[in-house]
């Protein structure tokens, strides 16, 4: 069982993507979710990773190559096995002799059989498949199945002739500039590939898309009040998140906007996807909030945070750049009031955010200071009018100015959005080697010997741990003196586990109904304690040290 | 190892188990004194008394009703069919009743029972001559085992014994007398769900059940000399399906050719290739070929029961063609 790597589609647009650099080589081992390489697309570099543990077999591309959407990068085969045989033949088609500066840069297989004309190709699914992993175009296949099918066989010979010719990748050729006799460039930068391919789909965003564009002023002082209210019972959530809850609130009632134009018809969807343009050093990324729709200030808040973190450190994965419908463009840091954004296609409006400045505006007949910001909402004229759009624009301003949709949100406590603790066992032989990982910490807990802890002991550590420290935390809050504390788990040796017995130790000077109280509402808070099944024994001891 | 006949397999499974396990009973009609319609039986009742192998009226519906209360109750009855085709007789019994109830009784109790069935086309006609399997892989909670070579019919029927769920045995009329190696193994199990790859190859998939097998092999070894060297798989159980191995096959060759004895609507055939379609279309390099019973009733007229029943040279013709 082997596994390719193929280079992703990441958006719409994405037709191809650079290998910037590989993080393993050919024979090394990687783990399950390793990060094997990054390559940068039109719009971030992405970590790509392994799909299973194994071996990396092969390399199909060099680094600074670029290849088509869909087609393979490297294979990964599991331990003791060899590398696949349907691709057999591109491992000996040197990947970096392809990767010269010449002709158009490769499109993926589909596309160029679509680009051949009218005629239909018939091929066998099996063909097909082979033909996307080798980059073969199908329509240049003679059939020798039934009915003219192109088989296996058909592709496996033109795949022998013309893998050593196909070029894996090319990096487009450069743009010829107007220098001249007398206007001669000091330098030259070269666009990064994000930038180039960013500017390739600006220019195609511009030219096809007929944009207008709505501008309002609003009044920001609700809004802001509104934002304190909501961490001074102890979030931080930002005005932009604020900007970002009211947008996602007048998108779920303006349905439109959050929809593409595609020949003659809208494509509404129901999910909103909040693309939101971060600044990094590298240039403008777009990180994706999925399905904004479900989440609350605070989840959106989060989630924000949590996309900038990573789109700084090039964290992204490929998931967290998909699919946005809509996005928000946050200028307002630099000081810039108001601007005439460029959609990014296919998605059919983005939302310019300027910066909040006081200004002197007529409240209820009077001249007042306010903290003011403009909007600027390009929208997608062929699928939208003024109409609508304004509807959309004016319930943001609404929305801002009269924070109303905030107010629960200020004494509620929200759920931060889930994540996972996960524990990585191996079994090498007769031993267990375990690591605890949270967050960007590990924790091993044994060498590659027999010395591992079993499950259910491991199981047991865990009960003790989540014991002390629920009461730990059930005293702090009490404001009840605990000094030393200690825990013994016990089971049975053998078998299902059926019963369990816990022997808790308490330094502390409280009463003896205080301290058994204290140890129920410990109990009652164990995350752990409440795993364990009513069939088993369950008993909790508590003694003084 | 020892060679052995395919009568004598089952035989052995039923004496094995039965010396083993004093829940196991066996009764149906004529299996006690007259030592069963086609002889497997004969000397159990000696053996294990008349409390435990015995005869019946000819009532299939009641005697396979009386299996499911017995085996709800702590025992672990194997009945025995004169025909597979009486299956239709006792389907209330074996459809709702022997499949459901497990399940129906949220696992309150187990239905550990053993219906054996000889199948297949032996100049009996329509009525006594069918391999209805498929008819019952369509229904929920049956196990279903198509046994085609003598190990497997010991192996297998010991295995459907010590299952807790209601077991089609289907044991295929033509291979009683065939021989075959069993190895010495004093309690020699096969597991059910678990598929045979009787001869690998790459270059088809040939899926043979019950007694294409033989066929299949024949095939194989007849296409081998003309340079193609192809994979037969005896899926053996059909309920559980062994699915993995008819998938990791077809990636390796692409094509695939079913043999059964079943009718070829809805057959086997039908389902592997739904199955296909489902999780390996990609794979797929020509279109699946099924050889199999056409649709009408199996004629008791010999030239006529030799005219559709599927044979070495239909399958190798389904072979050929996809191998063009």
């Amino acid at each position: 069982m082997s596994f390719l790597i193929q280079m992703p589609k990441l958006g719409h647009t994405m037709t191809e993507g650079t290998v910037l650099k590989w993080h393993k080589r050919a024979g090394d081992n990687v783990r399950e979710g390793e990060a094997v390489l990054t390559v940068e697309t039109d719009k971030a570099e992405i970590e790509i990773e392994s799909p299973a543990a194994g071996v990396l077999a092969r390399v199909l591309a060099d680094e600074g190559v670029v290849v088509g959407v869909g087609l393979p990068l490297g294979e990964i085969v599991r331990e003791g096995e060899t590398a696949s045989d349907l691709t057999a033949s591109v491992v000996e088609a040197p990947a970096k002799t392809a990767s010269s500066n010449s002709g158009a840069a490769v499109s993926s297989p589909q596309k160029a059989a679509s680009a051949a004309g009218a005629k239909r190709v018939i091929a066998s699914p099996r063909a097909k498949r082979i033909a996307a992993e080798r980059g073969i175009d199908l329509s240049s296949v003679a059939g020798s199945g039934p009915d003219g099918m192109i088989t296996e066989d058909d592709v496996r010979k033109i795949g022998e002739k013309k893998i050593a010719e196909q070029p894996t990748a090319q990096m487009p050729a450069s743009t010829p500039g107007f220098a001249t006799e007398g206007l001669a460039p000091s330098r030259r930068e070269k666009l990064t590939r994000i930038q180039m391919v960013g500017a390739r789909n600006v220019t195609s965003s511009w030219k096809e898309i007929p944009h207008f564009v709505q501008m309002v002023r609003i009044d920001m002082k609700r809004a802001l009040e509104a934002r304190q209210s909501i961490n001074a019972a102890g979030s931080r959530v930002s005005v932009t998140d604020v900007i970002l809850s009211a947008t996602v609130l007048a998108l779920k009632e303006n349905p439109r906007i959050n929809a593409s134009y595609s020949d003659g018809e809208r494509l509404i969807y129901d999910q909103i996807n909040l693309g939101i343009a971060v600044d990094t050093p590298d240039g403008l990324v777009v990180p994706v909030i999925h399905d904004a729709g479900a989440l609350d200030i605070k989840g959106i808040s989060a989630r924000a945070a949590e996309l900038a973190e990573r789109a700084r450190n090039k964290r992204l994965r490929p998931a967290d750049i998909e699919n946005a419908t809509f996005t928000v463009s946050n200028l307002g840091a630099y000081g810039i009031e108001n601007g005439t954004p460029v959609i990014f296609a296919p998605q059919s409006a983005l939302m310019f955010v300027g910066a909040i400045h006081d200004e002197v505006l007529a409240i209820e007949g009077r001249a007042e200071v306010r903290p003011a910001m403009q909007i600027a909402i390009a929208y997608d004229h062929r699928g939208l009018d003024g109409a609508n759009a304004s509807r959309f624009t004016t319930r943001v301003k609404a929305l801002l100015e009269a924070p109303d949709f905030l107010g629960a949100v200020a004494n509620t406590k929200t759920a931060a959005p889930e994540r996972h603790r996960e524990v990585r066992i191996e079994a090498v032989g007769e031993s267990l080697k375990t690591e605890v990982r949270y967050g960007g910490l590990r924790w091993p807990l044994s060498a590659e010997d027999a010395s591992a802890p079993d499950p259910v002991s491991s199981f047991l550590g865990a009960l003790g741990s989540c014991l002390l420290m629920s009461l730990r935390v059930a005293a702090r809050a009490r404001k009840m003196q605990v000094g030393r504390t200690s825990v013994q788990a016990r089971s049975n040796e053998k078998g299902h586990v059926k019963e369990i017995q816990v022997e808790l130790q308490v330094e502390t000077a409280i009463d003896d109904e205080q301290l058994h109280r204290l140890v129920e509402v410990a109990e009652r808070g164990c995350h752990i304690r409440a795993l364990i099944r009513d069939e088993v024994a369950f008993s909790l001891q508590v003694a003084r040290i | 190892m020892r060679t052995i006949t395919y009568a004598q397999g089952i035989k052995e499974a039923l004496e094995e188990e039965m010396r083993r396990d004093p829940t196991v009973v066996l009764y149906g009609e004529d299996v006690a004194n007259f030592g069963g319609i086609f002889r497997i039986t004969s000397g159990l009742q000696e053996e294990f008394g008349a409390e435990r192998v015995f005869d019946t009226p000819i009532s299939e519906n009641a005697f396979v009703g009386a299996a499911v209360g017995a085996a709800i109750t702590g025992l672990r009855p194997v009945v025995e069919l004169q025909f597979a085709d009486f299956l239709f007789t006792t389907a209330d019994e074996i459809v709702l009743k022997a499949g459901m109830w497990r399940y129906v009784h949220g696992g309150a109790f187990k239905v550990p029972m053993v219906v054996r069935c000889p199948s297949g086309a032996a100049g009996v006609g329509p009525e006594h001559g069918q391999c209805p399997e498929a008819f019952f892989m369509h229904s929920p909670g049956l196990r279903i085992v198509s046994p085609a070579t003598p190990a497997d019919a010991k192996g297998l029927l010991k295995s459907a014994i010590r299952d807790d769920n209601p077991v089609l045995y289907f044991e295929h009329k033509l291979l009683y007398a065939t021989k075959g190696e069993i190895p010495d193994d004093e309690d020699y199990l096969v597991p059910l769900g678990k598929a045979a790859i009787r001869r690998e190859g790459d270059a088809l998939t040939l899926v043979a059940i019950s007694a294409m097998v033989p066929k299949a092999m024949k095939v194989a070894e007849r296409l081998a000399q003309e340079g193609h060297n192809i994979e037969v798989i005896d899926p053996r159980s059909l309920n559980p399906f062994d699915r993995p191995a008819i998938i990791e096959s077809v990636k390796k060759t692409g094509k695939i050719v079913v043999a059964e004895e079943s009718y070829k609507t809805l057959g086997v055939g039908a389902e592997i290739g739904a199955m296909l379609m489902e999780e390996v279309l990609e794979y797929l390099d020509r279109p699946l070929r099924r050889v199999a019973m056409p649709d009408v009733p199996i004629p008791t007229a010999a030239a006529l029961e030799k005219f559709v029943i599927p044979n070495e040279e239909k399958i190798y013709q389904a072979c050929r063609e996809l191998l063009s």
